[in-house]
């Protein structure tokens, strides 16, 4: 396996559980999918929405990976994602709003890395020069305002992306984070982050923390000891001080 | 999700302030207030009312760096106090004179809106939707269609959270209009200060809350009648 991952959600603040959800999953062929889903705070249901949707998305990675057209794909996979909300708010007694929830994806193949996102948040990444933006939030001019999964034209608003170039680092975060680490002014990540949080899963790969062989395949590729750090850089006054939202990030890097 | 794990990391990177940027946002509120002559009987009480806003709003340390107060008044029309966030803010002391010029109010308000957004782009500040908070104990004076239309294309556009609140004679009919489909409500004896609090307790959940979460407002049952 070519990649190390690390992860952390924190609920914010006077909430006992997140609404966020992050899910990896390793590939057979050493690709990767990171998938981050943030509920809305206004719908009842939006953490399980975003559950839903992190499983969805990374359950049908390779064949998103795969497509010719990933705009089709994307599409279909969307449809699975409602319908299976639809059943779970059928089981619940409630109705598909109440789990509204955004998407922000990354899926690695050894051809390229595919972004995909609807609604705010954001994938940053880096293939050799500076830290980018994958697919710049889209723009809605009111902080309460933002586009889901569950919204009825939710695929005319997926925008996807390609980067066919070797990405080395990968980090995907909520809106929490967000505005705490993308600049909205130059529209671009705030370097010192990233390249504080890399250095740290390297840091960690070096000491050598992972595998024992009975685990699953994304347990041989997840630091824990990164984790650990993301989880008190999250709980942080540095970060809680800043936002009272859900923060989740997921960040992985190739090795070698 | 919080997981706790036992390992310590003491070679990894410390934490520093540097990791990330101060993240601004604001929440603007406009009080459009009536000081037209009529409202001399109960102006001291407004002036009370807009002291309590601030004091209650000081109490919370996330509100009074994001809630951004503008006061304007009509009667005549005049912009007492442009956009300031809460801890900068003194209230001014109104008086009251003169007619209802409500329409030309309107019109004001949305063009001061207008210009507060283009600032808060402009210097990269996130925002949520404003607010407009009109108080009046009388009808229109002037004019006032082209206020309303303003008014009512930046509610339908969701650019504006616009509330109206009647009291006296004002008129509930016209109140009802401008605010569409927000429903006015009639202040009970004069107990603005019951409101100003009110305002105050509305506006601190809205100045955290989570992106993309809708208002959710108590009813107004200490000071006023939503009027259906």
């Amino acid at each position: 396996m070519d990649w190390t991952y690390a992860q952390a959600i924190n609920p914010g603040v006077g909430k006992e559980t997140p609404e966020d959800a992050c899910l990896v999953g390793a590939l057979d062929d050493g690709g990767l999918a990171i998938v981050v889903s943030d509920g809305a705070g206004s719908a009842r249901r939006g953490g399980d929405g975003a559950l839903i949707t992190c499983q969805t998305f990374v359950e049908n990675a390779q064949a998103l990976l795969l497509a010719a057209d990933p705009k089709t794909e994307f599409s279909l996979v969307l449809k699975e994602t409602v319908s299976r909300i639809d059943l779970a708010a059928e089981e619940a007694g409630g109705q598909r709003s109440e789990y509204a929830c955004t998407l922000i994806a990354a899926f690695v193949s050894a051809g390229g890395t595919l972004f995909a996102q609807i609604g705010d948040g954001a994938a940053v990444f880096q293939a050799g020069g500076d830290f980018e933006v994958a697919i710049w939030p889209e723009e809605m001019e009111y902080l309460n305002v933002s586009r889901f999964v569950t919204d009825p034209n939710a695929a005319e608003h997926l925008k996807h992306r390609w980067v066919t170039e070797t990405v080395q680092s990968l980090a995907l975060f909520s809106d929490g984070l967000q505005h705490l680490i993308i600049d909205p002014k130059e529209r671009k990540p705030h370097a010192p982050f990233f390249e504080r949080v890399f250095r740290t899963i390297e840091a960690s790969n070096l000491v050598g923390v992972i595998t024992k062989d009975s685990r699953s395949k994304e347990d041989r590729i997840h630091n824990e000891r990164a984790s650990a750090w993301l989880h008190q850089m999250l709980q942080s006054e540095f970060v809680t001080s800043r936002t009272d939202d859900d923060t989740s990030i997921v960040i992985a890097r190739r090795h070698g | 999700m919080s997981n706790q794990y036992n390992v310590d990391f003491p070679e990894l990177e410390p934490l520093g302030e540097d990791m990330f940027l101060n993240t601004e946002r604001r929440c603007p509120v406009l009080l459009l207030l009536d000081t037209s002559g009529s409202m001399a009987n109960h102006i001291h009480l407004v002036n009370e009312g807009l002291q309590l806003l601030r004091n209650d709003l000081l109490g919370d340390a996330l509100a009074c760096q994001r809630v951004e107060i503008a006061v304007m008044t009509f009667g005549p029309v005049r912009l007492i106090q442009d956009f300031v966030t809460v801890d900068r803010w003194l209230p001014p002391k109104l008086f009251a004179s003169g007619g209802t010029p409500m329409g030309a109010a309107m019109e004001l308000a949305v063009k001061q809106l207008r210009i507060r957004k283009r600032a808060y782009r402009e210097a990269g500040i996130s925002y949520y939707r404003p607010w407009i908070w009109l108080v009046t104990d009388g009808a229109p004076t002037d004019a006032w269609n082209r206020g309303m239309d303003e008014i009512q294309t930046e509610v339908r556009q969701g650019g504006l959270e616009m509330f109206t609140i009647g009291t006296d004679n004002a008129d509930l009919q016209v109140l009802a209009t401008i605010s569409n489909p927000r429903k006015p409500v009639m202040l009970r004896e004069a107990k603005y200060r019951e409101m100003f609090v009110w305002l105050s307790q509305s506006l601190k959940p809205v100045s955290r809350a989570n992106p993309n979460s809708d208002l959710d407002l108590p009813p107004p049952t200490s000071w006023g009648e939503i009027q259906l």
